[in-house]
């Protein structure tokens, strides 16, 4: 195994090989940061370049291609705050509120240095603790994924700075809409009004790029006669090594950030998104001053950050060991395995070594090139910060029709972006946060095939409660959710009893 | 000023009780969980009702912001997006950014940016089109008289 690994090691630094991970990188950053177009469409599109190459040169561009576009997700969420992929829904929280302040580069820098941190942790683990992770991650079942998506929704708490009833209404509104379309299970035909195109449901990127984009554009224009522009950005030298050591001090933030995102990455069907939500949730929770969180601290971008990268070695732990695809972006790395002749599964530590390891150091190796492309460039990209609003808001409204349509070819997507754009602006003066609407349109779906299915087996086996309650996942995650639920008013009157003491 | 509270409890009693009457003929496993989300959000409703009651939230409609500019966008990207299947994607975004560089500048009296941000909207506008179209192949909205 050491041969192997430290030949694929050589290979990866190798010409043209690395030339292959860095141009990856490069699309990756570039595609992540354009609102609308994911990881996986990336992966997608550069996979017929990867035919008449050696496997190992595409397999290493593909893995550059998926760490840099889960960072270059940051960019957009930190400059428009519109997350550039799913992945990066998370860091707008922070990102915005401190490109505001004028901290645009220190948010992006701290995106770069805790997805780098984020994706080596990952790595280390995929090339360690893969098997036992993936078999952890089959012992999942409905009651299991149903307790975890309640877990999930219990970030609420964390979202709702301002009103947690809000919050909750904004959250159940989310899983509402995400009934719309065919039943997972029954096959009923739900809330379509005849539309055929609403069958497959609301795309979660579509209703992402209308709550998140449009409600900024509408909100930029309605402060464009106090502000030209959404901030004021000038480069001061040392901004990067002044980020760098404050995160380096704050390790428990990295690795706790970078364990949770690794953990969601193996789990089948649990992708960035939920990972970097969790993570969040985390941070504010460990945090000695929560009251930051929402306001524009980096710490809240690196949480996110550290998060969504680390979830893709992850991803690929189960795909690797156990050929099960866990997310769509490792279905499209099982499609070019495959299409180069290897099959996933104890071979390809073997006989496939070479190729297999060079994958998983490709992974930590673009996590160091992403670094250094992110900090070079984040001068340059909160620069945009500057442009007048005149400008910024045609433009973000040009990209999110881009990025709708592109999702499936289909203009009904890019009338649905519209309204969920008026629909999120409105919820905004009403005081609805966003965050937690998305977040139900996330969760939804996992939950609702949990608990149906759940349902079935439980009745099948003798009692639907026994299921849900007695597994010892199910009781871990009803425990967690218990605490996560709670645990703001337990923060708070544990700080009350401490000013008192 | 007006009741935000009572505005969004009204909203969602009445989205609970259309959502209920077409839930009422899902079958028993594809409702199930439609039916304990409205109930849930129906509950919620209920509840901002009451503090909208005895503990209301007062919003300010006319704050500081323009809100007469707010819907003269948003009316311009709706004309837009309606605009996309008769001109196509690359005619109808170049109109959205003359128009709206042309009524965000004039109206703030910053005229002298309006030729600068319109011209810069045009150039990034054919960039991404091109870029789009031919470089990524990923296909653009069409539109009847401009393909």
């Amino acid at each position: 195994m050491l041969t192997q690994a430290a030949i694929a090691l050589g290979n990866i630094f190798a010409w043209p090989n690395f030339g292959f991970l860095t141009l990856g990188t490069l699309v990756g950053i570039v595609v992540g940061c354009l609102p609308g177009l994911t990881a996986t469409m990336a992966l997608a599109l550069l996979v017929p370049f990867t035919f008449t190459m050696p496997a190992m040169q595409g397999l290493i561009m593909l893995g550059g291609l998926y760490i840099g576009a889960m960072y270059g997700g940051a960019i957009s969420a930190t400059l428009i705050n519109t997350p550039g992929t799913p992945s990066a829904i998370a860091t707008t929280f922070d990102g915005f509120p401190l490109a505001k302040k004028g901290m645009a580069q220190h948010s992006l820098v701290a995106a770069a240095y805790s997805s780098m941190i984020g994706g080596l942790f990952g790595t280390v683990l995929l090339l360690f603790l893969s098997p036992p992770l993936a078999r952890m991650a089959l012992q999942f079942g409905p009651a299991e994924y149903f307790w975890m998506a309640v877990f999930g929704l219990t970030i609420i708490a964390t979202l709702s700075t301002e009103s947690i009833l809000k919050g909750l209404i904004g959250g159940a509104l989310g899983l509402l809409l995400s009934t719309v379309g065919i039943s997972p299970i029954a096959g009923d035909v739900r809330f379509t009004f005849g539309i055929p195109s609403l069958q497959g449901g609301i795309d979660l990127i579509v209703a992402l790029i209308g709550f998140f984009s449009l409600p900024q554009v509408l909100e930029m224009v309605e402060e464009y006669h106090v502000n030209k522009h959404i901030g004021a950005f000038s480069p001061k030298p040392g901004i990067t090594l002044e980020v760098v050591k404050e995160l380096t001090r704050k390790p428990g933030l990295l690795l706790r950030s970078s364990l949770v995102g690794t953990i969601v990455g193996i789990i089948p069907g649990a992708g960035g998104n939920i990972a970097s939500l969790l993570s969040y949730n985390e941070a504010v929770r460990w945090s000695s001053r929560p009251e930051e969180f929402g306001q524009g601290t980096i710490d809240g971008v690196a949480a996110a950050e550290a998060a969504n990268n680390a979830v893709v070695p992850g991803a690929l732990t189960p795909l690797l060991t156990l050929g099960i695809p866990g997310s769509p972006a490792a279905a499209v790395f099982l499609g070019t395995l495959l299409l180069h002749g290897l099959r996933p599964g104890p071979e390809l530590f073997t006989e496939f070594g070479e190729i297999t390891y060079a994958l998983i150091f490709s992974l930590a190796v673009s996590s160091v090139v992403m670094f250094v492309m992110g900090v070079c460039g984040s001068q340059w990209f909160a620069r945009m910060i500057n442009f007048p609003i005149s400008f910024l808001a045609p433009m973000v409204t040009f990209l999110s029709v881009i990025g709708s349509y592109a999702i499936r070819n289909n203009y009904l997507d890019v009338v649905a972006m519209l309204g969920f754009g008026f629909l999120g602006y409105v919820s905004r003066k009403l005081g609805f946060h966003p965050g937690p609407i998305v977040l139900g349109l996330i969760l939804g779906p996992m939950a609702e095939q949990g608990l149906v299915q759940g349902m079935i087996i439980g009745r099948a086996s003798g009692s639907i409660i026994q299921y849900f309650f007695c597994r010892p996942l199910s009781a871990v995650f009803i425990l967690l959710s218990f605490i996560s639920a709670l645990w703001p008013f337990l923060a708070k009157s544990y700080r009350r009893q401490m000013k008192r003491g | 000023m007006f009741n935000s509270d009572l505005t969004a409890a009204s909203l969602l009693l009445g989205i609970c009780t259309l959502t209920w009457a077409r839930a009422m003929h899902f079958s028993p496993m594809g409702g199930v969980f439609v039916r304990f989300v409205i109930g849930i959000l129906a509950l919620l409703g209920f509840i901002l009702l009451l503090k909208g009651l005895w503990l209301p939230e007062m919003v300010l409609v006319k704050g500081t912001g323009d809100y007469r500019l707010v819907l003269l966008v948003a009316l311009l990207m709706t004309f837009y997006v309606a605009l996309i299947p008769y001109l196509g994607f690359l005619v109808a975004s170049i109109l959205l950014f003359a128009l709206t560089c042309w009524l965000l500048d004039r109206r703030a009296h910053a005229e002298k940016h309006f030729l600068r941000s319109c011209s810069a909207g045009i150039g990034l506008t054919l960039l991404f089109f091109f870029a789009f179209k031919y470089g990524l192949s990923v296909p653009l909205p069409m539109g009847v008289l401009w393909g």
